[in-house]
């Protein structure tokens, strides 16, 4: 099985060298180049086509060649988009996407992963994947497709289904308390934690531009909408005409403030976020929580991730954003500190260590 | 030195002498037993081991769950075996007694440290009677040596607590064996200097006690013989004593250079397979990664990542551990990547006994996924053959492109034996070429010969595609859900492995090319069932062992081979797995003998059967 | 954890040393509540590392092994006459034999208890003990084969190895 063409370094000759603005060549791409030739099939009015267009349209932005980026799928209907991703891509199996992730990081550091799950992929099979890979700060992309429910097999609750949600599986309205995947994600250590909207596409694209960038775990919660076995999950707050007023966007370093006419903030009262009208009651911009996604400790980002509508508005963009080594980077830097220390490893010395001896 | 009385013990010519050491935390066995075996070994005898550790982690001090053993068996012949029991049994203290004893044959010799037997060290092990007194002992030939009392005696004017000269006397045992066979000193004298250069009183203090021990055996009364094994006839070249799991992490190290790739090790710490993940885990100046997961899954998972990446993935775990990879392992047979599992297999099922062995995941291996989902597998037969099984198990997986199992279990783990070192130069290259040729190349196109698809691995640029666990068209590799398709594609799977029969050596035999009986074995029966061959051969009986490497796909001729002996003989360590297999492959009737006592045959109990089948022919 | 032959660093809870081989599988428990007697009965002296004597000759005069005793704080001397032990002064011998006598350059022979208790190093802590009660001191010096002093015992060490045990 040989080829004539040059032989490009495989697996790992230059595999361990991370690629950065430096050694990435200037590739100039656009969406197009990341449409593969699947025709798409997902439930007309699936939320998940927009989000695969809004990924297409950002994959230019990194300067990565195209064969440098690698898309892996666990089990769901979001698992389906690496094949319409014209890139690398692994369809591989029901929660363990983060492991695969993982192995191939650690192997290959020059490439970009992303990962893309859904809520029962992420939180219910998956979640002690979650888990772990968060906390090692793998450099990888997770993109969780949370429609909070289970639609490739057709309508059972998933763990976001929200208490006494009636499905197939739960005729009688489940019994569980669903889990946050923000929160989680949080107390998982992950350095890069953001909450978007499959149909908010400037604002998807801007989180998916600042996931790519940050180097570390980056998990990215998607309220998708299933119109088929789910619809109008995240409506009441999502659709065009309220969510300005009940959504709060993001922004490092300015203080919280939502609404239409700009003039509802959020501050803290005790460990608690508080609603607050501007204007009333001498409250002032001053008065308001200014996000800070660089805290060292995510206190600030915990709070955000248990505000719900409809007590508060429900915050979209980055939580946090902080910098941390990463695991396949620890994992060359300690292999060359072993180098450095006891030089390269002889095998022909290594075979005959300890004590031997000879028949003649 | 004091002065030694001239003492002429006549000297006996053994063939094979088998010891066990037992003894408490603290008697240092596994050291004394280590010293003996590299002694024997450097000595020129063939050399098998079994170490025995205790069952407990930590165990009070002189109780039973706190006993460890050391049994070593040395020859002038070729030995395949750590020996069916003992010939003396060295006792250092009451508990290790109670759990040895019934092991030690009617005859045999036991020295035993009588300082060790008081009232309070007979209460620990549950004795009601003193059995150095009553009569319980009197089948076996009973040196009670006071060994704590004269190794301390021995040490006097040297600055040491008492605690510290007491963990010398296992030095002094060594003495004793030492001089009982004929063993120079010289070899150990020299590790202890090596060892314990920094601290020259330890060394002085060690060195004293072994010598004592020696004058011990020489000035005492109490033998009257002592006893003298000739070297063996060992090929030439220089040799390391090996025990299975060192064997299989130097194997798949030196495979991944013999195949230009880097090892990735993922996997989940389980007894008996953690020590390969310790071992590879100080390799980083080889370019080893590994990595601890949080499960099992995670470690085949990540194991999976980075063959994807074009590394050499691999995993290990034990019985359990391979269960819960059997998902991943199907996404591997699936997508077509090459993948190394390793199963040490112990007694089961379920948690089992974790420290005993078995060799009862054959079947999970072959059948263990959901539909049908062929697998290679290859099984190391004794411990310096995880070494060269290592290799195969890399060489198959890259030349085919698929997963393979390599099934070692916690005998050959942890039992050793002299292994000669290979040269680098001596081992082929087993590297394989990725994809590159954009205009050519389909993901699931292969090459004619061996089935392999073209692999590609992320990076290449032009051919980026997609792969994952749904059933894909054959060549173009697009989720298809095609009948016909199917059918080929599980056809092409199957016709891949079954390919690989084409690949390997031809099934040798030991004995006769046909005749009354074939012993046929797989895994660490090796050593029992050719020992018993070797014995029944030289009684003039008609019958042959072979030995499988390669469970699957079997090699060519084993068919031919069972057919040429009018009955065959399985014995397992399982309850008639290859059986199974077997009969079920060549429609053969096979008699399987199957013991399942967490522990190897012993070469007698493979005699007898083979005796009785034999006598039954005729 | 250290390995207690070779001093090796070894991974906590090892059971074999990675350097020497070892068993490290006494040094890492705790050891059982032993009885206390039992461990006295097994300990030497030795492992209450005793001090190392002061001697003076037996000729020297009593007041410049006094003057010596309160300079260096120690409450006891061993004598010895060409080395081999002959006597031990205490405190309590200068309070008891020398106080309200006129001091004067008396040799230390004539107060010295004469012949005292002695014993090996190796002998068992029990028996230091057992003296001390019986006969009423608090020091005991320990002589080699020649009588020679190569320690001393006090009843403030055995008191410092039972507070060390116990606590």
């Amino acid at each position: 099985m040989s080829n004539s063409t040059p032989k490009q370094p495989q697996n790992g000759a230059n595999g361990d060298t991370p690629l950065t603005a430096q050694n990435a060549e200037i590739i100039q791409l656009s969406r197009k180049d990341f449409v593969s030739d699947q025709e798409v099939r997902w439930c007309p009015g699936c939320g998940d086509y927009s989000i695969l267009a809004q990924t297409q349209k950002v994959m230019p932005d990194f300067g990565y060649p195209k064969e440098k980026i690698v898309f892996i799928s666990g089990i769901g209907c979001s698992g389906r988009l690496p094949y319409y991703m014209n890139t690398y891509g692994f369809h591989t199996i029901h929660g363990r996407a983060p492991t695969l992730a993982t192995g191939l990081k650690a192997a290959r550091p020059d490439l970009m992963v992303w990962v893309i799950t859904g809520d029962g992929d992420a939180l219910s099979i998956g979640g002690n994947h979650v888990l772990h890979s968060m906390r090692r700060n793998v450099d990888l992309k997770m993109v969780m497709f949370n429609n909070r429910i289970y639609g490739l097999t057709k309508g059972q609750a998933s763990p976001t289904s929200e208490f006494g949600k009636r499905t197939k599986s739960t005729p009688a309205g489940t019994i569980d308390t669903p889990i946050q995947p923000l929160t989680v994600a949080l107390a998982a250590e992950a350095s890069f934690v953001a909450r978007s909207v499959d149909t908010h596409t400037e604002h998807l694209q801007q989180t998916l531009n600042r996931a790519g960038y940050h180097k570390g775990s980056a998990f990215i919660e998607v309220l998708q909408n299933c119109n088929i076995f789910n619809d109008g999950a995240w409506r009441d707050f999502t659709d065009r005409e309220v969510r300005d007023d009940r959504m709060l966007v993001l922004e490092h370093g300015k203080p919280m403030i939502f609404g239409k006419d700009r003039n509802k903030g959020i501050r803290l009262r005790g460990l608690c976020p508080e609603v607050v009208q501007l204007g009333e009651n001498g409250v002032t911009e001053s008065d308001l929580l200014v996000h800070d996604e660089q805290a060292d400790e995510p206190y600030l980002a915990l709070v955000l991730s248990r505000m719900f509508w409809p007590e508060f508005p429900v915050p979209v963009g980055v939580f946090r954003a902080v910098p941390r080594p990463t695991h396949d980077e620890l994992i060359v830097q300690q292999l060359a500190a072993a180098v450095a220390s006891g030089g390269e490893g002889n095998l022909e010395t290594l075979l005959r260590s300890g004590e031997t001896w000879t028949v003649s | 030195m004091t002065a030694t009385k001239e003492r002429r013990v006549p000297t006996q010519e053994l063939e094979r002498v088998t010891i066990r050491f037992a003894g408490d935390s603290g008697d240092g066995m596994q050291l004394t037993g280590g010293q003996f075996t590299r002694t024997a070994a450097v000595f020129g005898n063939d050399i098998s081991t079994l170490p025995d550790f205790p069952a407990e982690i930590r165990a009070p001090a002189g109780s039973l769950p706190g006993v460890s053993g050391f049994q070593i068996s040395f020859s002038s012949a070729d030995i395949h075996t750590p020996g069916d029991e003992p010939d003396v049994l060295v006792a250092m203290n009451p508990a290790a007694l109670k759990t040895n004893v019934q092991d030690l044959p009617a005859g045999g010799a036991l020295i035993v440290n009588s300082d060790a037997f008081t009232q309070q060290n007979l209460n620990k092990a549950a004795y009601a009677s003193n059995p150095l007194t009553d009569g319980t002992l009197k089948q076996y030939t009973v040196f009670e040596i006071p060994i704590s009392t004269l190794n301390e005696r021995s040490l006097e004017g040297l600055d040491m607590t008492s605690k510290q000269k007491d963990l010398t006397k296992n030095f002094f045992a060594l003495g004793i064996m030492f001089w009982l066979y004929e063993r120079s000193m010289d070899p150990t004298i020299r590790w202890i200097d090596g060892k314990f250069k920094a601290r020259p009183v330890i060394a002085e203090a060690n060195t004293r006690a072994l010598k004592a021990g020696y004058a011990f055996g020489e000035t005492t009364e109490i033998f009257h013989t002592h006893y003298r094994v000739a070297p063996a006839k060992l090929p030439p070249g220089t040799y390391r004593n090996i025990t299975g799991n060192e064997a299989t992490a130097l194997g798949f190290l030196t495979a991944s250079k013999l195949a230009d790739r880097p090892l990735f090790y993922g996997s989940y710490p389980i007894t008996p397979a953690s020590d390969i993940l310790h071992q590879l885990s100080g390799y980083k100046s080889f370019g080893v990664k590994t990595f601890q997961a949080e499960d099992e899954i995670a470690a085949i998972g990540a194991a999976i990542g980075a063959s994807y990446g074009g590394a050499l993935g691999m995993t290990a775990s034990s019985g359990p551990g391979i269960a819960l990879k059997s998902e991943a392992l199907g996404l591997a047979v699936m997508v077509e990547l090459p993948l190394v599992v390793i199963d040490v297999q112990r007694a089961g099922p379920s948690t089992g006994m974790p420290t005993k062995t078995e060799q009862a995941d054959l079947l999970q291996v072959m059948f263990g996924r959901n539909s049908d989902s062929p697998i290679p597998v290859v099984a190391p037969a004794t411990p310096g053959e995880c070494f060269d099984l290592a290799i195969e198990a890399v060489r198959i997986a890259l030349k085919y492109v698929t997963p393979v199992v390599y099934l070692s279990d916690a005998f050959l783990a942890t039992g050793a034996e002299p292994w000669k070192i290979p040269a680098l130069s001596d081992l082929e290259s087993i590297a394989v070429e990725n994809w590159t040729e954009a205009s050519t190349f389909h993901p699931y196109d292969r090459d004619p010969q061996t089935l392999a698809r073209k692999w590609a691995v992320p990076g290449t640029p032009g051919l980026e595609h997609r792969i994952g666990g749904l059933e894909k068209a054959d060549i173009t590799g697009n989720v298809s859900y095609d009948p016909d398709n199917h059918h080929r594609m599980q056809i092409l799977r199957r016709e891949k492995v079954a390919g690989i029969a084409a690949d390997i050596p031809p099934l040798d035999v030991f004995g006769a090319a046909s005749g009354d009986l074939l012993i046929l074995g797989w895994g660490s029966t090796y050593g029992a069932i050719r020992s018993a061959v070797e014995r029944l051969q030289a009684q003039g009986r008609s019958v042959a062992h072979a030995h499988l490497r390669h469970l699957n796909p079997f090699p060519r001729n084993l068919g031919d081979v069972l057919g040429s002996y009018r009955r065959v003989l399985i014995p397992e360590v399982n309850l008639g797995q290859l059986s199974l297999l077997v009969r079920g492959r060549f429609l053969v009737d096979a008699i399987g003998y199957n013991r399942v006592r967490g522990k190897p045959f012993r070469i007698s109990e493979i005699e007898t059967e083979a005796e009785r089948i034999l006598d039954d022919i005729e | 954890m250290l390995c207690p032959v070779c001093r090796h660093d070894n991974f906590e809870g090892e059971d074999i040393c990675e350097n020497c081989g070892a068993d490290l599988r006494t040094a890492d428990i705790p050891q059982p509540a032993t009885d206390y007697r039992g461990r006295l009965l097994g300990e030497h002296l030795d492992d209450l590392h005793p001090a190392s004597p002061r001697a003076v000759e037996a000729d020297a005069g009593v007041d410049v092994a006094i003057q010596l005793m309160h300079e260096t704080g120690i409450d006891c001397v061993l004598v010895t006459e060409a080395g081999r032990l002959v006597g031990i002064f205490t405190d309590r011998d200068a309070v008891l034999k020398i106080a309200g006598q006129k001091p004067g350059p008396r040799p230390i022979r004539e107060f010295m208890t004469r012949d005292p208790v002695v014993l090996r190093h190796d002998d068992p802590i029990a028996v230091a003990i057992h003296k001390m009660a019986v006969g009423g001191f608090r020091h005991i010096p320990i002589v080699d084969g020649g009588g020679q002093p190569t320690g001393i015992v006090a009843a403030k060490d055995v008191f410092r190895h039972i507070a060390e045990t116990i606590g």
